[in-house]
Order: C-alpha cells, then structure tokens, then sequence
C-alpha cells in the first residue's frame, strides 16, 4: 500500500516529527511503500541542520535525514512554510541574500501543491498535527 | 470503509474527533491524547458505541498512563495494520 | 477515479499560521481544480468574525482572504453549528456564504470527500 505522511510539528516543540520516524520505520518494515513526505507549518524545522540538541537527547533531524537517505524517499520541505521560519537551501539562501543555508541533502524545498499530489497519488495520507 | 481518526492531545482534539466520528470508525490516541484515559468525564466515552479506541503504547507508558479494558494498547505496526484497513485517517491535533 | 478534498481548519486566525497555511491548502486544492471544501470547526470558527481589523496587530486579515474563496470556485464555507454555539457565535457575526453543518451531519459530510487534510 503507498503511504503518504505529512509533518507539521518541529522536535523542539511538539512529538510530530518523533512519533512520525516511528510511524515511517513500521511502514517501511512492513513492505508498505512511502511515496512522500510532505513537511508543513512548523514542521519544517525537522529538516534544519544547524540544530544541535543536547548529546544525551535525540537528534530528530539527523534521525530523520539518515531515514529519508537510507530508503532513498521523496522528501518534501514547503517552500513558503521553510522560508517564512528559516529553513533554506543554498539556492534561496542565493536568492534572498541570505547569510546562510540549512536545509538537509535529501530534502527538496517545492511547493505545496507536493502535499495534494502526495496526497492524491498515496492510498493513505496520515499527518502529524502539532 | 470506516475512517481511523488519530489524536494526539487532549480537549479540542477529543472533541472535534468526537463530533466526526461514524459508527463503525475507530479512534487511536497518541501522544498528549493518552491522558483521556484518566479522565472519567472524558468525551472518549461518548463515541458511539462499538467504535474501538486504541491507545498507543510508548506514549501512555511514557507519561506513566495505565492502559485497560475496554481500551487497547498498541504498538507503531498495530498503527499502520489500522491505516490499511481503515478506508481513511483523519488526524486531530 | 475523481477526487475531492475536504480541508478541516480548527485554529483561531491569528494564533501562529495554521490558518493560514490550512487556508493556501484549500487555494492550491482549488486551483487544481479539485472539488474542495473548507470545514471550520473548533476555535477556526472564529476566522469568519466580521470585522476583523488584523492590521492593527499586523498581520493578513484572514477574513478578506476567505473571501476570495468563491473566486477559486470554493462557493460556500462549511461550519460547525456546535462549536459556533459552544462559543456563543450567532450566525450573523459571520461574515457572508457560510453553510452550517448541524452535529449529526459531520461524519457523513467528511466521509464524502476522497481525501481529508486537518489542520
């Protein structure tokens, strides 16, 4: 069955993105198929790299980016959403002359119109509210 | 096919869920949600009934929240056998 | 198989983006020409108060841009009759082409859309 899952909490202030990677792994295991992840509202902060929780806690996003790396799967960041709270890649860092970039490789920055195709093309979206 | 509807905190999301749910639906309780179970007046038990409610494990034993009848403790694959089977999620946060 | 989507936005306008951002949503479902309707329920029922004056804090009056709905071919906004009581609104604080759901009708009205977004 193809799974399409939606984030809309960051790690620092809601278990979204945790309780998400613990979905998606069971997913995966069980032979399902991801055909995207859509990261939305303040989700957007899981595909940050600059973030750097305590050694003794869990680093979600690093978590999540070894996860969407090793299954190779289609990784969406919102666009405005990112822009709008900080997640940028070097090509809208270039465009807004920003001082820096932070997005993750195996993320893509798009729009959102990913999350209605994900959506569409997914027998079963399931989101992660915050 | 019915509808999973997951929720992951207490008051709005318990009650809108409430409100949606049709006969036959089921209801998964995850995250901040699992503190309904220790309230005797929570809107968990106005669902109608024969609606399952789940309860995801981690997260009840996490915050130290007992699981028992007629409520069913679950794990992550538990959660994704429910998607499959269920023709949609509805997800209240 | 011809969908349609039903988004579900149960947040105050102005407490961080998720209305808004249930809002873009609905445009983008919209635009696709997708069968769309916006189902406020919960404090998103506040979204539709008249006079809604949010430059003051400032922020993008949600009110005006739900009223560029219809232009999408979203004609109608549905709401929660329930928790318009639950907060003491009459439907005359409400701004104009809103369609109220009474409670028994939810889980029919949601379950005929193919794909549901909450927000």
């Amino acid at each position: 069955m193809k799974f399409a899952l939606a984030v809309y909490g960051a790690p620092a202030n809601s278990q979204a993105p945790q309780s998400a990677l613990h979905f998606a792994r069971a997913v995966v295991a069980q032979g399902h198929e991801i055909v995207r992840l859509f990261f939305y509202l303040d989700g957007v902060n899981t595909a940050t790299a600059i973030a750097q929780p305590p050694q003794d806690e869990s680093n979600l996003p690093e978590q999540w980016q070894q996860f969407v790396q090793s299954h190779n799967l289609d990784a969406v960041v919102c666009i405005a959403a990112a822009l709008r709270r900080g997640v940028v890649d070097q090509t809208e860092s270039d465009r807004y002359d920003l001082p820096g970039h932070n997005l993750r490789k195996g993320y893509e920055l798009s729009g959102l119109g990913q999350l209605l195709d994900g959506a569409l093309m997914a027998d079963r979206l399931i989101t992660f509210g915050a | 096919m019915s509808t999973l509807h997951t929720v992951n905190k207490p008051g709005q999301a318990v009650e809108l869920c409430v409100r949606a749910v049709a006969s036959g639906d089921s209801v998964l309780l995850i995250e901040d949600a699992v503190y309904e179970l220790m309230s005797p007046a929570s809107r968990v038990n106005a669902l109608p009934d024969g609606c399952p409610v789940y309860v995801m494990d981690i997260d009840a034993r996490a915050r130290g929240v007992a699981v028992s009848a007629p409520f069913e403790a679950v794990n992550y694959d538990r959660f994704v056998s429910l998607c499959v089977d269920s023709a949609k999620v509805l997800s209240w946060f | 198989m011809s969908h349609s989507v039903c988004i579900i936005s149960s947040r105050a306008p102005y407490s961080g983006q998720s209305a808004r951002e249930a809002l873009d949503t609905a445009l983008v479902s919209a635009s696709y020409d997708i069968e769309t309707s916006l189902l406020l329920m919960g404090d998103g029922v506040y979204q539709l108060l008249k006079g809604q004056e949010a430059t003051k804090i400032p922020r993008k009056n949600l009110s005006a841009m739900l009223q560029v709905l219809p232009l999408y071919g979203i004609d109608t906004i549905y709401v929660d009759q329930l928790s318009l009581e639950e907060r003491g609104i009459s439907s005359d604080a409400l701004q104009e082409g809103v369609t109220v759901l009474a409670e028994g009708e939810l889980p029919l009205f949601i379950q005929q859309h193919s794909r549901v977004f909450n927000f």
